[in-house]
């Protein structure tokens, strides 16, 4: 029976792809015998028993967006900071000099998102 | 189809019924709680969620359109039916039953109707399903030029009075504005006796609402036993025998009425937020009138004892519970200070309804009155002396009172006031009665005549 294991791993994963198939079919055919409507109802939003006078889809502020901008980019500052602490002892003062001038670059964008207003929250 | 009988059956075992509650109909829609919970049904939350629509009371002028709407939402298997009379409850839930397993019966239905609305049009980026995006305000929250949103609020929604419909203007989930209506019932409710079992009961009823919105449903589960004990209670002084007709039930409650004792003048120590607390607490008429029926039912007053330790565990548990507390917490926030950089400070500082006058204080004073309220409603000491006048004056107070609170504090509020829309005579439900009072210029809704624009597009 040397041939029936070389082959058993793709009969199970043929057995398995079948009897899935069988199952969403057969949860498939029994909603549509069953269910007294074979679509869905669609409806108008719920709003105790009114009629919706407008559409709820929200929008924003611009001023959300900076900050979201704002974020990321402080976020991503952390990225360079991993592969810097393996280094930093090794290449000495240049690295932690360099490290250094690059968030000072970035506190001063900072500093300058501040003097926008895109950290005024209220 | 047997597959289709069983699934029935079994759907049946466990359905959910939306009920509608009509100013006037408040016993029969305890007495059909009482009956889903009996069969093992349950309550549904919104049309979606339902079965079947249960209307308690005999709807008066306005709720046609309402009703429909709702019916018109609930999915198939689907049925409906109108209470008028506790004494129809049972026949009423059979009937149900059997209409919702009457599955030819439901595909006739759900084959006869649209399956989606008629007025429901394809569209574009602005105009969702031929709908109006939501538009700006002049900006009265922070700064931030949210869209405005009109909500209403009721009348068929759990945990809320009956009839009463709350027309808000939400900026995110903050209520800017608000107008009360009320759809009243085609029949006034009997009037309730301050200290009347009946009253004991209806603040149980409100004190249980408030707690299943606060999210204590085990709570609010031990209030509306209490509510159903003094209920049974009240009816079992009724004059033995069937009850057959409407006729029985308004002997059986005059009888009840009459127990109660006379009322008293407030009394002198009612704390701020607690409107209708009595002085003393051994002669209040609730617990003088709960404690002559038990005396006259039972030869003793044990049951009464038993009644007042139930009121008085809950009432403790609400004080001491640390999840209550958080729910009903001061210091949840939605509005917030002045501005920083707005150049329009000036001008949005006068504008009326402006949140920044509220700020802080508004949401805390809010959250504490609902505490409050909710205490005193569990309170066995404190009744009702006249539900018409503090319904009037509550529901005159509340669109100022809501400016500046969130949508799930409004709600609290609401049903902590235990508005009693069945109270209100004729001249209040006149002020009060839905209206359109203003344009209804940009929508492109032609069915929707009805709809009462609160406001406005901005």
């Amino acid at each position: 029976m040397a041939g029936a294991g070389a082959t058993s791993g793709w009969a199970g994963l043929l057995a398995v792809l079948v009897l899935g198939g069988v199952a969403v079919a057969g949860a498939f055919a029994v909603h549509r015998v069953t269910a007294v409507a074979p679509r869905a109802l669609t409806a108008w939003p719920w709003l105790s028993g009114w009629h919706p006078v407008e559409h709820a889809l929200s929008r924003y502020h611009a001023r959300w967006y900076p900050a979201t901008v704002v974020f990321l980019a402080f976020d991503v500052e952390m990225l360079f900071m991993y592969p810097w602490v393996l280094v930093v002892a090794d290449v000495g003062v240049s690295a932690v000099v360099e490290m250094f001038v690059f968030l000072a670059v970035l506190v001063l964008g900072v500093v300058w998102a501040r003097r926008e207003g895109a950290f005024s929250w209220q | 189809m047997a597959v289709r009988d069983l699934l029935a059956r079994w759907a049946l075992r466990g359905a959910a019924v939306l009920l509608v509650e009509v100013p006037g109909g408040w016993a029969v829609r305890v007495a059909v709680q009482r009956a889903l919970t009996a069969r093992g049904w349950r309550e549904a939350t919104s049309p979606a969620d339902a079965d079947a629509l249960v209307v308690c009371g005999v709807p008066g002028g306005g709720w046609d359109e309402v009703l429909g709407r709702t019916w018109a939402q609930l999915p198939g298997p689907r049925a409906r039916a109108s209470v008028r009379a506790v004494e129809d409850v049972a026949g009423v839930l059979d009937a149900l039953a059997v209409s919702l397993g009457d599955d030819d019966a439901q595909r006739a239905d759900a084959a006869s109707r649209g399956l989606a609305p008629e007025d429901l049009a394809p569209g574009d980026d602005m105009h969702p399903g031929g709908m109006e995006l939501a538009g700006g305000e002049d900006d009265l929250r922070d700064g931030l030029e949210m869209d405005v949103l009109r909500v209403p609020l009721g009348p068929v929604l759990p945990c809320w009075p009956a009839g009463l419909v709350l027309r808000t203007v939400l900026s995110g989930d903050v209520v800017v504005r608000g107008r009360v209506e009320v759809l009243p019932g085609g029949a006034r409710g009997p009037a309730v006796e301050p200290g009347s079992v009946d009253d004991v009961a209806r603040r149980l009823d409100a004190a249980a609402q408030v707690l299943r919105l606060a999210g204590a449903v085990d709570l609010a589960a031990r209030a509306v036993r209490l509510r159903d004990a003094v209920i049974d209670v009240g009816s079992s002084t009724a004059p033995s025998g069937g009850p057959s007709s409407r006729t029985s039930t308004t002997t059986r409650h005059q009888e009840r009425s009459s127990l109660a004792l006379r009322r008293q003048s407030a009394g002198g120590r009612a704390p701020s937020g607690a409107r209708r607390r009595h002085g003393a607490g051994e002669g209040a008429p609730s617990l003088g009138a709960l404690r002559r029926l038990h005396v006259e039912k039972e030869g003793d007053s044990q049951h009464f004892d038993d009644y007042l330790r139930g009121v008085g565990e809950v009432r403790g548990r609400v004080e001491r519970s640390r999840v209550l507390a958080w729910a009903l917490r001061a210091g949840d926030v939605a509005t917030s200070s002045p501005t920083s950089g707005a150049e329009s400070d000036a001008a949005q500082a006068s504008a009326p309804g402006d949140l920044r006058d509220v700020g802080l204080d508004g949401q805390c004073r809010t959250r504490d009155d609902v505490r409050t309220l909710l205490l005193d409603l569990l309170d066995p000491d404190a009744h009702d002396d006249d539900p018409g006048r503090r319904t009037r004056a509550a529901l005159e107070a509340l669109p100022e009172r809501l400016v500046g609170v969130d949508v799930v504090t409004a709600r609290l509020l609401v049903a902590a006031l235990d508005l009693r829309t069945d109270a209100l005579d004729a001249d209040d439900l006149a002020a009060l009665a839905p209206r359109d009072d203003d344009s209804d210029d940009d929508s492109d809704d032609a069915s929707d005549e009805h709809a009462h624009h609160g406001h406005a597009h901005g």
